[in-house]
């Protein structure tokens, strides 16, 4: 445990001065996001000028919910979003074999070697959106019942990274570009709205085998409405089943892996 | 939707498609596509000086989705922010097209919009140009 620790804090020394030496870069990706955080709050400002509910959601509601996405969407593009971009590229020119060799797991070293120091910095802006989307809703939270909903929303995030990979993992066997990330990004839009919006059947695909809601959407929910033991066994159940799937599904993969020196 | 008049419902939808309708729209879809060259050359010459600009690429993309008209119509816009979002070049990419083809903006409009779109590849198309003259006189090949 320790010399994972050790390793990931040598991850982040490296990702920070790194990320000085391309300082143009860095910047043009915190403009970036934050112009997508720009676009969430318009989107809902204009949606609520012509509505009272959204979902089921008022304004400061859907406002504590476009914050959450971003802060679940910092976390992720922080720790996984580059190792991610990389991968399928590892995969396909026989480059995996660098780190398979290595003496920890395969799996924790791809995920999470390149910390993206841009994206931490939208993490903080993000965080910041959150405090003051919560800080003015006219009803106030008890304390814990906001150290639960920050959890969820880490949950989220590492739920967010589980079903992309999920997603990606198939690149082994396709030798695509991207596995079938595409596909991945298609799927998140549907985590973007408040999950209520959908009914029937695609409600239930959000809340089951295709978890979108989980990522932020469900802990809001739950932030709102109460945080029920079956609502949390639920959220709990569904992150340790996408994550029990992923770790499993990439044994299989690297097992069928094919290195360039074979 | 008829050959050659106008359709009041066509898949339940209120609209009024006319063949010049249907021909005004492919010809905003046609600079669209032009415009949308010009912004991409002009983001990726930028990269004379950066050393990615894969993140304003994406940015380009969030743009155009809520400016243009692809999250949300332009209309449901306040009327202040539709009088500035007419004079953008992200307009000519969701919003005019469709409401030509649909038939709520006539000739005039569509005209109007029109020379603003090509104005803007003008501008875009000197920007690239003057990027393209200032980034090969920084430019340093490896091995030359």
């Amino acid at each position: 445990m320790w010399r994972y620790l050790r390793l990931y804090l040598s991850f982040l020394r490296f990702s920070f001065s790194r990320a000085m030496e391309f300082r143009v870069d860095f910047f043009f990706r915190v403009g970036m996001d934050t112009i997508w955080y720009a676009i969430h709050l318009t989107l809902f400002t204009v949606i609520f000028r012509h509505t009272g509910l959204l979902g089921g959601w008022d304004f400061d509601q859907c406002l504590i919910f476009a914050a959450s996405l971003f802060v679940a969407d910092a976390i992720q593009m922080t720790v996984f979003s580059n190792n991610m971009w990389w991968l399928p590229i590892y995969v396909n020119k026989g480059d995996l074999d660098y780190y398979l060799v290595r003496p920890v797991s395969s799996l924790f070293f791809l995920s999470v070697r390149d910390f993206a120091a841009n994206s931490f910095l939208n993490l903080v802006l993000a965080t910041g959106i959150l405090i003051w989307a919560l800080a003015r809703y006219p009803e106030p939270f008890a304390a814990g019942a906001i150290v639960v909903f920050l959890l969820l929303l880490l949950a989220g995030a590492l739920l967010s990274y589980a079903v992309q990979m999920i997603f990606i993992i198939p690149v082994f066997w396709l030798q695509s570009r991207a596995g079938l990330r595409e596909i991945s990004w298609s799927f998140s839009r549907f985590g973007s709205r408040p999950h209520r919006i959908y009914t029937g059947w695609v409600r239930r695909v959000l809340l089951s085998v295709l978890p979108y809601a989980f990522i932020a959407s469900y802990p809001v929910h739950m932030l709102l409405e109460g945080m029920t033991g079956m609502r949390l066994l639920h959220t709990f159940a569904i992150v340790l089943g996408a994550m029990t799937f992923m770790i499993w599904f990439w044994g299989r993969a690297v097992r069928s892996y094919a290195s360039a020196s074979s | 939707m008829g050959g050659k008049g106008s359709s009041d419902l066509w898949l339940g939808l209120d609209m009024h498609v006319t063949v010049a309708s249907v021909a005004m729209a492919l010809s905003c879809v046609v600079v669209a596509s032009f415009l949308y060259f010009l912004i991409d050359l002009v983001i990726h010459l930028i990269a004379f000086w950066a050393d990615n600009v894969w993140s304003l690429d994406v940015g380009k993309w969030f743009l155009i989705s809520i400016l243009g008209g692809y999250m949300l119509p332009l209309s449901v816009f306040p009327a202040w922010a539709q009088r500035v979002l007419e004079l953008l070049p992200f307009r000519v990419f969701f919003d005019l097209p469709v409401r030509v083809f649909l038939g709520e903006l006539g000739p005039l409009e569509w005209a109007r919009g029109m020379g603003l779109a090509l104005g803007w590849c003008i501008t875009f198309a000197a920007v690239g140009r003057l990027l393209w003259w200032r980034g090969r006189l920084q430019y340093t090949g490896v091995g030359i």
